[in-house]
């Protein structure tokens, strides 16, 4: 019996499933870069992802939209760009505060060591 | 008649190293967050609020004076709430900067634009 074709082919279907996986993590086609930050914690599941790019637009899904159209969610992550103004990100802010939203949180990039 | 095998490398080593590759890229991707506001945990007849002003720069102003973020950190240990007045134009990693600063003391925090 040839047991080390057996094993490649299992290898091979390990590193298709581990593929598949690490693709179907979040991952933005938004040219987006995170601020850095000393201190962070890990980020909670079942959160609603907004976006923020450099020039105040926001993002759902990769869909443009605007406050308004907002999804209603008790807890929110948003991913802003390092570079954008706060007024920008502030609107967002406080349309989540006035739709009942209870904890936001920003994605951030640790500071490597 | 002798065959001649050539080695160029088991398949299933090489497989194996890649999928210890893609296994640690997973567990990279992992997202960290920081809090923007959460509410505070202090009755609101109670709550007693340190209110600092963030300028373009990044600076911060208390009651008038500049004040550099190890004050800050020292100040908000007497106060249950921490109010952030932002100027428009402040950068988002200024900002992230400073909520880094305050992120381990568990006060209520709230962010807004510096009128």
């Amino acid at each position: 019996m040839n047991f080390s074709s057996a094993m490649s082919d299992i290898a091979f279907l390990l590193l298709l499933f581990f593929l598949i996986l690490a693709m179907a993590t979040t991952a933005s086609s938004l040219p987006i870069a995170p601020p850095h930050s000393l201190a962070s914690s890990e980020s909670e599941d079942h959160t609603l992802i907004l976006t923020v790019d450099s020039s105040g637009n926001l993002f759902y899904e990769q869909v443009s939209i605007s406050v308004d159209e907002i999804p209603f969610s008790e807890s929110v992550t948003l991913l802003a760009d390092k570079e954008t103004p706060y007024g920008s990100i502030d609107k967002v802010i406080q349309q989540l505060k006035s739709s009942g939203v209870k904890t936001l949180h920003c994605i951030v990039e640790p500071y490597s060591e | 008649m002798r065959k001649k095998y050539r080695t160029l490398g088991e398949p299933s080593d090489i497989a194996f190293l890649l999928i210890i590759f893609f296994l640690l890229m997973v567990g990279v991707s992992d997202e960290h967050v920081l809090t923007l506001f959460r509410e505070s945990e202090v009755a609101p007849s109670e709550k007693i609020p340190l209110v600092i002003e963030v300028q373009s720069d990044g600076s911060l102003i208390k009651e008038g004076k500049v004040i550099s973020k190890e004050q800050l950190r020292k100040e908000a240990l007497n106060y249950s709430e921490l109010h952030l007045h932002i100027s428009e134009t402040c950068r988002w990693q200024e900002v992230v900067t400073l909520l880094a600063e305050v992120e381990e003391l568990s006060i209520g925090l709230s962010l807004e634009v510096l009128q």
